[in-house]
């Protein structure tokens, strides 16, 4: 499994999930709640051996490809910076406050 | 040591006295007053000087208020030391009724002395081509503003609202080993503390869930908070629970956004993940104190309307900020995350004072009241239809409409609208199936003939899970609102004729509905005017709102009131539903039980339930579907249906379901939502004969 949390930076955001190239997940309206520095969380069900991610923001131009490491379960935190998107991989989940 | 080489004595914990050659004077930074010469006049000057002691800024600030009627104006100065107690600079921030103050610079002369009355200050304003103008004010206190905190508690949920500095091995080299409290840490950041009574209140009953809503929380905090008061106010209400409905990846929240007040409240979960110390951590009880301690500071600091370090820079649709602001990702603040710097969390709090960073002091210090204080500015800006960014070939259509011939309501009725969001694209769309019921993404403006437009505000900003859907070409979601009233008060209300019109921002592009006239007719007589007078309350607005209420016993009793002189027009359905929905399902509720405060669970009262229900529902559904709305008559008489059922009533629980149906059909509802209660219908039980 492997979660991938939006987090800071997002307004009203298009947000498209690919993986390995193929599109498993798109979220319209993506929006930060300030309070937490979070907005929302897409837990994708990968298809076995994934190695590559793509996230792209696609009305703002944005994108990204993250090559995965192995260890599952995993959490991946996404933010909207100033120079394009941010991504933070862990193996357990975010913590708000 | 201060810059001007001056040792200073001061009180308590703002600021430590600082070693140093000669006798310690006392501190020159605080809070400065001036009054009209009067007896028991109040302050119509304030200067903020902080200059030395803890964490000084080097910043002056202050308010002028006229001595009449009229807007007062705030400033601020950045100061450097020009002669021994003698502070310059210029004036770099104004706001309010700035022609007040046309100066551009300040001197300031502060006399010290170790007798509080005896100290002293004189401020001269010049430049601006203006003549200079000089002004003396008299010591009020070392602190630069007042601020009252209440800690409360659920049984077991361990606060900690003190911590030894020193009890964990991982911490900087030179940190002050002491037993600092959450009051210290405001104290140091220049506010006088004082504490209202904390309570400590006991779990829920077996059986009812532990997590918080930050409804309840809210709830909670109106009910158990001494201070509470729908106005701003220095005073916060602090509160520890086990966990929260989202889990326990939330380790605190300033939850307090569902009000017209925000950030008087805040939680914290301490069996979060903040409870959790890291693997082979060398002190994890500590470890688990100490971000215990952070959390509710942190919590505590966005009540102060303070960002995370990260988000002082952020997308111009949040709103400005009052100045421009740095991000700092790396700052060892309570504001930031100690996840989220290089090198983790350890790096973090092997780097941190137990302060906040300078531009937030700054802001807590010397920003206008109006931005800090609790209750007082919200946490976003609004944003209005003037920029609205319409597509040439929108790929939906919105539509705001009433389930009526005529868009008409009664006086005192609940006025409640409909909005419907249509693919009219040749493709079939990807929508989050709550795309109506969030206000992130939807903006209501309601304007009554020759009145200036309102923005509709919900008492409640929910944040949804999304939910992707494929909205098929010439497919449609609805979305029931009630309109009458919000935190903006009652906006749809008085008699007259409106115009209501929504926009909704899907994928970059702002949908623009039909502008929709509507009116509301006036009262039938004095004693609907009567009526009026309590019915147009916040309270009555948030029982409607939010389909009942334990605690506002005011609003329900208005709402009772409502239910019996008005009994039979549509004004009673909106009263018997929130009256009937409250008494028909078990509630946790916050009581004084032998002078201690503790959580009940409430039953439900189905006898009641069934008698305001019926009424509301089943007794006359045409009127009834007319004035709620036929998407909220539908919800109602479902859940009531259900709480039939669940009362071993299914065939009451029938036929509430059969009228729904038949009630939705004569008003030619689409067929898909009469299938809906037909499949209810048949997941029923059938009754024992």
């Amino acid at each position: 499994m492997i979660a991938v949390d939006l987090q800071d930076g997002f307004f009203r955001d298009r947000v498209v999930v690919a993986v390995d190239g193929l599109e498993l997940a798109h979220r319209d309206g993506v929006t930060t709640r300030t309070q937490l520095g979070f907005a929302a969380t897409i837990e994708l069900a990968e298809p076995a051996g994934t190695t590559r991610l793509d996230i792209a923001l696609p009305d703002k131009g944005l994108a990204t490809t993250i090559d995965l490491p192995a260890a599952r379960p995993l959490w991946l935190g996404v933010s909207v910076a100033d120079h394009g998107l941010v991504v933070r991989i862990q193996e357990r989940p975010f913590g708000y406050v | 040591m201060p810059d001007d080489g001056i040792a200073v004595f001061e009180p308590i914990d703002l600021p430590i006295p600082l070693p140093g050659p000669g006798f310690p004077v006392p501190a020159a930074s605080g809070l400065y007053v001036r009054r009209l010469a009067v007896p028991f006049a109040r302050v119509i000057e304030e200067v903020r000087l902080d200059v030395d002691g803890r964490y000084p800024q080097m910043t002056a600030s202050g308010v002028i208020r006229p001595v009449g009627p009229g807007v007062p104006v705030h400033w601020i100065a950045k100061l450097r030391l020009a002669a021994p107690n003698t502070w310059k600079g210029g004036i770099w921030y104004k706001n309010g009724n700035v022609l007040a103050l046309p100066q551009t610079n300040v001197v300031i002369v502060a006399t010290r002395n170790i007798i509080p009355a005896n100290r002293s200050l004189r401020i001269s304003f010049s430049g601006g081509g203006r003549p200079e103008v000089t002004r003396d004010l008299s010591f009020e206190s070392s602190y630069f503003r007042k601020v009252e905190f209440e800690f409360d508690s659920v049984e077991g949920a361990n606060p900690v609202t003190s911590i030894a500095t020193c009890a964990h091995p991982n911490r900087p080299a030179n940190m002050a080993c002491e037993k600092l409290s959450i009051e210290t840490v405001f104290r140091r950041a220049g506010f006088e503390v004082s504490r209202s009574g904390d309570n400590v209140m006991p779990g829920p009953a077996p059986g009812a869930d532990a997590v918080w809503s930050d409804q309840e929380m809210h709830d909670a905090m109106q009910a158990q908070w001494s201070r509470f008061a729908n106005r701003p106010q220095w005073a916060m209400w602090v509160f520890w629970a086990a966990l929260h409905e989202m889990g326990a990846g939330l380790g605190g929240i300033m939850f307090d956004s569902i009000g017209p007040n925000h950030r008087q409240g805040t939680a914290i979960f301490t069996e979060s993940f903040i409870g959790v110390p890291p693997r082979n951590d060398a002190n994890p009880a500590a470890w688990v104190e100490r971000m215990r301690f952070w959390t509710a500071v942190h919590e505590m600091g966005h009540g102060f309307n303070l960002a995370h370090s990260w988000q002082k820079q952020h997308p111009p649709e949040w709103g400005n900020s009052w100045i421009p602001l740095v991000n700092d990702r790396e700052a060892r603040s309570f504001m930031n995350y100690p996840d989220n710097v290089a090198g983790g969390q350890t790096a973090f709090f092997a780097d941190f004072a137990f302060r906040f960073n300078d531009q937030e002091l700054l802001f807590m210090r010397h920003a206008p009241e109006s931005f800090v204080q609790m209750g007082n500015a919200d946490w976003f800006e609004d944003h209005g239809f003037r920029e609205a960014a319409v597509s040439p070939e929108p790929t939906l259509a919105l539509e705001v409409r009433v389930n009526r011939q005529r868009p008409v309501f009664e006086f005192l009725e609940a006025a409640m609208a409909e909005l419907k969001v249509t693919n009219i694209g040749g493709r079939p769309l990807i929508v989050d199936s709550g795309i109506l019921a969030t206000s992130h993404d939807l903006t209501l403006i309601i304007q009554r003939d020759g009145r200036p437009a309102r923005q509709w505000r919900p008492f409640a900003t929910y944040c949804l899970a999304e939910d992707p859907i494929v909205l098929a070409p010439g497919q449609s979601l609805y979305q029931a609102v009630f309109l009458g009233a919000g935190t903006n008060g009652w906006d749809l209300a008085e008699p007259g004729n409106y115009l209501v019109q929504a926009c909704l921002s899907f994928g970059g592009e702002d949908i623009v509905s039909n502008p929709m006239r509507l009116r509301i007719l006036p009262p039938r007589g004095y004693e609907e005017e009567r009526l009026a007078q309590d019915v147009f309350s916040d309270g009555v607005g948030r029982v409607l709102a939010f389909d009942g209420s334990r605690v506002l016993g005011g609003a329900v009793d208005t709402l009772l009131e409502v239910s019996e002189r008005l009994a039979g027009r549509p004004a009673a359905h909106h009263a018997e539903v929130a009256i009937g929905l409250a008494a028909g399902r078990p509630s946790k509720l916050l009581v004084e039980r032998d002078g201690a405060p503790a959580i009940q669970v409430s039953s439900a009262d189905m006898r009641e339930a069934r008698q305001r229900l019926d009424s509301a529902l089943v007794a006359n559904s045409g009127q009834a579907a007319e004035t709620l709305g036929h998407i909220e008559y539908a919800y109602y008489a479902d859940r009531y249906a259900g709480m039939l059922a669940g009362a071993g009533e299914p065939e009451a629980a029938r036929d509430t379901l059969v009228t729904l149906g038949k009630t939705l059909t004569r008003r030619g509802v689409p067929g898909s939502i009469t299938d809906r209660v037909t499949g209810r219908l048949a997941s029923l039980p059938v009754a024992a004969r």
